[in-house]
This record gives C-alpha cells, structure tokens and sequence, in this order.
C-alpha cells in the first residue's frame, strides 16, 4: 500500500468506481445508484464537494468541455486508480480478518 | 398573459449555523406561496406564486457563479434548482418528494467539509483582527498615536465587536461540526 494511501469514505470510494469509465456527475450518481441496487444515492452537494476535492489531489482529472457543453466529465488518473487499489487492500484485508474472527467464534461455541 | 409579480422583502437575522431553522423558514413561506427570489445578508425577496412544498438547502462554494455552471448543472440533473445567492452562499430548492428520495448531501463528511470552508474564510477574517491586536497589546501604542482620541475609541470598539463575532461563530461552527461528527459516526 502506498504512504499516501488514506481511508475512503463510502461515497468517495463509489464516485472512484464509477469513473471506470468516464462519466459526467449525473452519470456517476445514476451509475452509483445501480452499482448499489439503489442503496447508495449521493447527493448533489455531496458529489460536487467530493469531486473538487478529487481534482484537487489528483485523483481525477476534467475532460476539455466542448463549446456550450454545461456538463463537465471527468476521468480516473493513475493516482486515483492507485488509491482505489489500495482501498480494495484495505476492504479485502478487513473482509479475511473478519471472516476468520467469525469462524472462530463459530468454532468455539460448537466445540 | 400580463400578471402583475407580487413582490416582498423580507428581514430576517439568521447566522450561518442556524442554517436549518432558515431552511424551514423558507419551506413555509412557499407554503404559503412565497417563493424565494434573491437573497442578500439578512434579506430575502420573495415572488408571489402557487403555494408549493418546496425544500431548501445551502451550499457554501467559494469559486465564482461563472466557474459553477457545471455545479448548476448537475445540481439540475438531480432536480435541485439553483435558486440565488450572494458571497460564497448558494440556495438550491427541489420539489419536497425528490427531496426526500435525493437529499442535497448525502452524508455527513460533505457538510462537515462546507462548515470547514466556512471556517476557513473565518480565519482569514481573522488577520485584520490580528493586527488590530498587535495594536491594542498595552504598552506598544497607546491614544495619542491617533490623530484624535475618537479615532482611537472607533478603532477599538471595532475591534472588540469584531474579534466577539469571531469567536462566537467559530465557537458555534465548531460545535455544528462535532454534531455532524457524531451523526458520522451512527452512520
């Protein structure tokens, strides 16, 4: 894992899942919204504050807006696909931790 | 169709970390078929229409209105109207169903980065104020440095009026945050 790695909000982490493809913001909260089987439904506010920040560290990166285009789209940068991987460490590594507490729980209450 | 638009300004003191009585405040008057128009510090103008169920929510974006037409934009695309704003404030209205299947932030983290934006701002506020104090530490310059004694009373009850609001609201934006934080966490 990388040094600058840091812990993802659910949101963020979505938003970076998202831009597997390049997406404008409607289009990542709708394809957010289907990844989640409707669970996950980011707000406005919340999409537009998290997308600034991204930009800002590099994470993701604006596309050229053609002339009269309102929508801005947006990609995913070598960094943000760095510290999406090192999010999915993270979640795997707590996913197996956990998997094997509960397996020996398990294991102790039958014996 | 020539309809006459009814018009009100309204005063109405609300500080930044009573953002949800404004909003409810708002909500009743398009109730009442007032909808909001144009704010400014402290003043609303409202638009007679339709009563309608309209929800509002705040947003705090320093960028300037022209680098925020893709924001506009996607806050459209959500069913959030851009409705006005004045300074680095942005008021956005959506009919009170979309609302409530699509709230404007989604989590807490994002509202605790706007009061964090808004602390910011504070702080930069609070340089002048800095200065001032430099001022007023007893021994460096005393009344007769000014050209008249009422300069001297003007500088400094300026400064005390406005090192207290600064304190008071960084007290109380701090505290909005902690809240949030805690809401965070039951999440």
């Amino acid at each position: 894992m990388s040094e600058k790695a840091e812990i993802l909000s659910e949101a963020s982490t979505f938003i970076l899942l998202a831009l597997a493809e390049p997406l404008h913001g409607y289009g990542i909260i709708k394809k957010v919204e289907q990844m989640s089987d409707g669970r996950v439904r980011l707000g406005p506010g919340t999409l537009y504050g998290a997308l600034t920040k991204m930009v800002k560290r590099g994470w993701i990166n604006p596309l050229p807006v053609e002339n009269g285009e309102r929508r801005k789209v947006y990609e995913l940068t070598a960094l943000g696909h760095e510290q999406l991987q090192s999010e999915m460490a993270r979640l795997t590594a707590l996913v197996s931790y956990g998997e094997a507490a509960l397996l020996a729980w398990q294991q102790g209450r039958l014996s | 169709m020539s309809k006459k638009h009814k018009i009100k300004t309204v005063f109405k003191f609300f500080l930044v970390w009573q953002e949800g009585a404004e909003s409810a405040w708002l909500h009743q008057q398009s109730a009442k078929g007032w909808h909001l128009q144009k704010v400014w510090p402290f003043v609303y103008r409202f638009e007679k229409g339709e009563p309608r169920d309209l929800v509002y929510r705040l947003d705090f974006q320093t960028e300037t209105e022209n680098s925020l037409t893709d924001y506009f934009q996607l806050c459209a695309d959500a069913g959030w109207k851009h409705v006005c704003g004045f300074s680095s404030w942005r008021y956005f209205c959506a009919d009170a169903d979309i609302a409530s299947s699509a709230e404007f932030f989604s989590d807490a983290r994002s509202q605790i980065a706007k009061y964090r934006r808004v602390l910011g701002i504070l702080a930069l506020l609070a340089l002048p104020i800095l200065y001032l104090s430099l001022i007023f530490i007893p021994g460096t310059i005393s009344e007769g440095d000014f050209s008249t004694p009422a300069l001297y009373v003007a500088v400094k009850f300026l400064y005390v009026i406005l090192t207290g609001f600064l304190v008071y609201s960084s007290i109380a934006i701090i505290l909005k945050i902690r809240k949030l934080k805690h809401q965070d966490c039951k999440q």
